[in-house]
């Protein structure tokens, strides 16, 4: 059986996000872009059903900065074949290159398609899911673990509050990742440095989207905060004593008798 | 009819949840604002016991076919593929369900979809949707003058309207053949009992992957303990199992009203804010001065949690001992 991994990179979002002058894009600010958190997983349950014998995992990754160093990972981690789509996918939102990606799966045959729940920029939608429908393949989004019988995954998909619901869900499909049955393996640096040099990428035919798309970005801005933040600063000791002071005023631990 | 706004409701053994009651009021901004009719669309049984909560809606459509009764992805997506495709309303609103089926429904229909939008308006006869990305730290203004827009809104932005009418409830057969379907529904797994309810805790210290190691999650204990406090995560640190899943606060998690959230080395994704951002005082403690949860908090402190909680403590200490 082949899984069909599809992963993004993304901006990294413990860095400082600015926005670009022209409004819509970010800036680049010489950080690098790294693999969408939740890609993680859906990579590391795909590499751990192979691992069980039942599949073999190949990668596919739209061009973007921070790509081929994805596809190195993935190939160091496991991935028995690396694929990348050529283009400029920032301008076309999820949309755009998830009619992309339908498109070139048509000659990358596989039953299972896994991917994140989610990533940073789904303001149209999650790709997954957009995969999903333009393949009109049966879907779950929100999956944490992945089996695999003939014809059929069985796959956890978390709700609210702890519960979990299980599915039957007949192959060909797609799966949006939230978790894996382990963390993501770790990659030493020396073999990620490694696979760069020597990672056998496969790049797909140049793809456009097709059709006019059917939502316009504006604008991106800063969040207003939803309330006023009052900043505490100084050394740790300082900002401890602060901290302290605001416990005792809004009467939390062990002030909460005080206000009684 | 078309040129209606549409609701999809949210409901859990017999009552409707609030994200339902949050998309009834953005639905209802719209439809006033579009003169058109709201409607709310149930699928499963049961829409007579639930339309007493959907005051504000014009009309309950609701379709009520056993299979329907638990969310199945392939199942619902093919009910409300045809339903659009028949009676073409402007707008389908969804809240959590949206996570599932706004992006496979827009595909199939070829209709633009919003997710994670936290404000609608109707500016002429355009629809601006204003959306959270990037974890949080950037809003996305994006506009769609389509025939059908699909929206999925980011819950806890829109306040619940005051209780009205209930609608009259349509019951309509399933326009579609639910057999040999996609995804079958096998069971539903309960959480373990946990040893500690944190929806229940006045004080929750609530550590995120800033934290670093599990071995650091001492300093966020002792700390709980000088303050009165219980432990919590946020969901990177529960599924890396430093902590157990009962503790997670968040979508998939536990949603909580403490009296003091501390949020240390918790960077506040939209689906972590979901689950605490209704406690009284919030306190977040992160490096990142652009981290989400300081758009929530009362207090932060910019700073390494590594550092700030065990003064924290030593200065609780310390006033204890005064």
């Amino acid at each position: 059986m082949r899984i069909l991994v599809l992963l993004q990179a993304v901006p990294d979002l413990t860095g400082d996000l600015q926005v670009a002058p022209d409004g819509l894009s970010l800036a680049e600010r010489g950080g690098g872009r790294v693999l969408n958190e939740f890609d993680e997983w859906a990579l590391e349950e795909a590499l751990q059903l192979q691992a069980a014998g039942e599949g073999e995992v190949h990668v596919l990754v739209p061009q973007a900065n921070g790509a081929r160093d994805i596809l190195a990972a993935a190939w160091a981690k496991g991935a028995r074949r690396v694929f990348l789509l050529p283009g400029s996918w920032d301008g076309v939102g999820n949309w755009g290159l998830a009619r992309a990606v339908a498109w070139v799966v048509q000659d990358l045959p596989s039953e299972l398609i896994l991917t994140g729940m989610q990533s940073p920029k789904d303001a149209d939608a999650g790709l997954g899911m957009l995969l999903a429908g333009f393949l009109r393949r049966p879907h779950v989004n929100g999956v944490r673990r992945v089996s695999l019988a003939e014809e059929t995954a069985v796959v956890e998909k978390e709700l609210a509050q702890g519960m979990v619901a299980r599915f039957a869900v007949r192959l060909p499909a797609v799966l949006g990742l939230i978790g894996a049955r382990t963390a993501p393996r770790y990659l030493p640096l020396h073999r990620l440095r490694q696979a760069a040099q020597t990672v056998p990428v496969e790049e797909l035919p140049a793809v456009t989207p097709s059709g006019p798309l059917p939502c316009t970005l504006r604008r991106l801005l800063a969040p207003p905060p939803a309330r006023p933040t009052t900043f505490l600063r100084g050394d740790p000791s300082q900002v401890a004593d602060q901290l302290l002071a605001v416990l005792r005023e809004q009467h939390v631990g062990r002030w909460a008798q005080d206000a009684r | 009819m078309p040129g209606e706004v549409w609701i999809l409701v949210e409901s859990l053994r017999g009552q409707v949840l609030p994200t339902t009651s949050e998309l009834l009021t953005a639905g209802r901004r719209l439809a006033d604002a579009a003169g058109a009719r709201l409607v709310a669309v149930h699928l499963g049984p049961g829409a007579d016991a639930l339309a007493p909560g959907l005051d504000g809606a014009d009309a309950l459509l609701a379709v009520d076919h056993p299979a329907l009764a638990i969310l199945n992805p392939d199942l619902w997506v093919r009910v409300l593929e045809a339903l659009l495709a028949e009676r073409r309303p402007r707008f389908l609103l969804m809240g959590n369900l949206g996570y599932e089926l706004t992006a496979d429904l827009a595909a199939r229909l070829d209709v633009p979809c919003l997710s994670s939008c936290q404000e609608l308006v109707l500016e002429h006869d355009t629809l601006v949707g204003t959306c959270r990305v990037y974890g949080g730290k950037l809003l996305a203004e994006v506009t769609s003058a389509a025939p059908m827009v699909l929206a999925q809104l980011l819950p806890g932005a829109f306040a619940p309207l005051p209780a009205g009418p209930a609608p009259a409830v349509e019951k309509i057969a399933c326009p579609v053949s639910l057999e040999d379907p996609g995804t079958t529904f096998l069971g539903l797994d309960m959480p373990p009992a946990a040893e500690v309810d944190i929806t229940a805790a006045p004080v929750l210290i609530s550590v995120g992957r800033g934290i670093g190691a599990a071995e650091n999650l001492t300093l966020a204990e002792d700390l709980a303990a000088a303050l009165g406090g219980t432990l919590a995560a946020s969901r990177p640190v529960a599924e890396l199992g430093w902590l157990p899943k009962a503790r997670q606060v968040g979508k998939t998690g536990q949603t909580v009203r403490p009296r003091l959230y501390l949020a240390a080395g918790i960077s506040g994704a939209p689906e972590h804010l979901e689950g605490m951002q209704g406690a009284q005082l919030i306190i977040a403690i992160n490096t990142d001065p652009q981290a989400p949860i300081f758009q929530v908090a009362h207090y932060g402190v910019v700073g390494d949690c590594l550092e700030i909680l065990p003064a924290l403590t030593a200065a609780l200490r310390a006033a204890e001992d005064a």
